[in-house]
């Protein structure tokens, strides 16, 4: 197996879509030249940074011809794995740099809160059929994020169970990878 | 890594059934096919391609087992060995625009567990010859027209010479000698295990299968030789100058006259049997 994703590596790495990844990074970049001086803004950059680079992780597992791959040995667990590999080191370099080490706490918290998001997202992908699961995973970090952003200050477990992402991500994201875990197994 | 040899691919499947909600795409089939060339006929939405997803060990079955090559695909190990060898052609693909035919091929090679380079180089190349992309293996995927593209995944499927090679519907978009070229390279193939198509074309099956399946409404309500099938139409078929109300079917032929099929009344005008007739007469009883 490591033979076959060693050699996989290149020719994976030219059918990702990186047009959206650059497009991010660039975006990233631009709102944290923009919004330097403000202390809301800080933050409301780094939730935002987490979830469209959750989202991004998730939508990159996605994979065009992923019909004439459906019946090939190498699983299609470690192709998505692969792709991920590919892909991570970008957008979260630039999320780390650009937003991360602003943060008054550090990067820490928000490598957090984005392996939680994209965990769960990985989850919802993992468990639905086909390519619908990778739509339906990659709006997850988005839709979640936004729910904390305008809904927090619902009372009781909605409001608290919107945040989860950022004060419990070590329990979302370990829920979220058993999720992965089994889905990839069925 | 199993070490168990197999000349031939055997296919057995019992009970199968797959439900999408309420509806039941494939319902309690049973079959057992051995080597050659078998097409599955059928209308739209009668669980043709379910059932080639289900065994290309891509779609998991709600209920009943399959056996391929005597393995379960239910269990991971077996599985994979059972895609070791195994060629799929999906009713439609993507490709990946950017690439090259042979460089889509090499890649799909890879993810085949075959890494040896120089065996990828060759095997790619050798296959894409195959389905007559000698002089196009170099150029990018979104340069090429369907039928190449279509001829690309059908490379893929080829690659390493699968025991069994499921294709869902790999005549769509190909020209009258693409076909032909399909049906010289499919009947090649067929001479190593089993291949398994889906079609809507009776003239391919007639041409190429040594059995058909008939499917409606997820049932299998037909199993025999091409032969037999037009069999099924001998002496219920029958042409007059104008509609008949007591036919099953009744059409306008190019010249006119009005073909029927089903119960001939007394008297009518018999003419031979052809596929089409004993396929459409297949799911209607007799």
């Amino acid at each position: 197996m490591i033979a076959v994703l060693t050699q996989a590596v290149r020719p994976t790495a030219r059918t990702i879509a990186w047009r959206p990844v650059a497009g991010v990074a660039a975006g990233l970049v631009l709102l944290s030249v923009l919004l330097v001086e403000e202390d809301r803004a800080q933050m409301v950059m780094a939730w935002l940074g987490a979830a469209v680079t959750a989202s991004l992780l998730v939508a990159a597992i996605r994979d065009r011809a992923s019909r004439l791959l459906a019946a090939v040995p190498t699983p299609l667990s470690a192709r998505r794995l692969l792709r991920l590999a590919i892909v991570a080191p970008v957008p979260v370099a630039v999320l780390v740099l650009v937003v991360g080490l602003r943060q008054p706490d550090g990067p820490l918290p928000l490598l957090g809160d984005v392996t939680a998001l994209t965990l769960a997202g990985l989850g919802v992908a993992s468990w639905m059929a086909d390519e619908r699961g990778v739509a339906w995973g990659a709006g997850l970090p988005l839709a979640w994020v936004a729910g904390a952003q305008f809904g927090n200050s619902s009372a009781g477990a909605v409001g608290d169970a919107l945040l989860w992402w950022h004060t419990d991500s070590l329990v979302v994201g370990a829920i979220a990878a058993g999720c992965v875990l089994l889905g990839a197994r069925r | 890594m199993s070490t168990t040899v197999l000349t031939y691919a055997r296919v057995a499947v019992s009970a199968l059934t797959k439900t999408y909600g309420a509806r039941v795409a494939v319902d309690e089939v049973d079959l057992s096919l051995g080597s050659g060339i078998i097409g599955v006929l059928g209308p739209n939405g009668a669980g043709k391609t379910t059932l080639l997803r289900m065994l290309a060990t891509v779609l998991a079955p709600d209920k009943g087992t399959i056996s391929l090559n005597g393995l379960d695909p239910r269990v991971p190990a077996e599985r994979v060995e059972i895609r070791r060898r195994l060629g799929f052609l999906p009713q439609s693909s993507e490709l990946y625009p950017n690439f090259t035919p042979l460089e889509l091929v090499d890649y799909v090679a890879v993810l085949k567990e075959h890494t040896d380079r120089d065996w990828r180089r060759r095997e790619a190349t050798r296959v894409l010859e195959a389905v007559g992309l000698a002089d196009r293996m170099h150029q990018k995927i979104r340069t090429l027209s369907g039928g190449m593209q279509q001829r690309v995944a059908l490379a893929a499927a080829l690659l390493g010479d699968p025991e069994l090679l499921v294709l869902d519907e790999p005549a769509t978009g190909l020209d009258p000698e693409q076909r032909l070229e399909l049906r010289s390279l499919l009947a090649r193939s067929a001479g190593r295990g089993t291949v398994i198509l889906s079609t809507h074309n009776t003239a391919e099956v007639a041409a190429l299968c040594q059995r058909v399946l008939v499917m409606r409404e997820g049932r299998i309500c037909f199993t025999g030789t091409p032969g037999e099938l037009r069999d099924l139409a001998d002496g219920r078929v029958w042409e007059s100058g104008g509609a008949d109300a007591t036919a099953l079917r009744s059409w306008m032929t190019a010249d006119g006259t009005f073909r029927h099929i089903g119960d001939p009344p007394a008297g009518a005008t018999h003419v031979a049997a052809t596929l089409d007739d004993g396929y459409l007469l297949s799911g209607a009883g007799r």
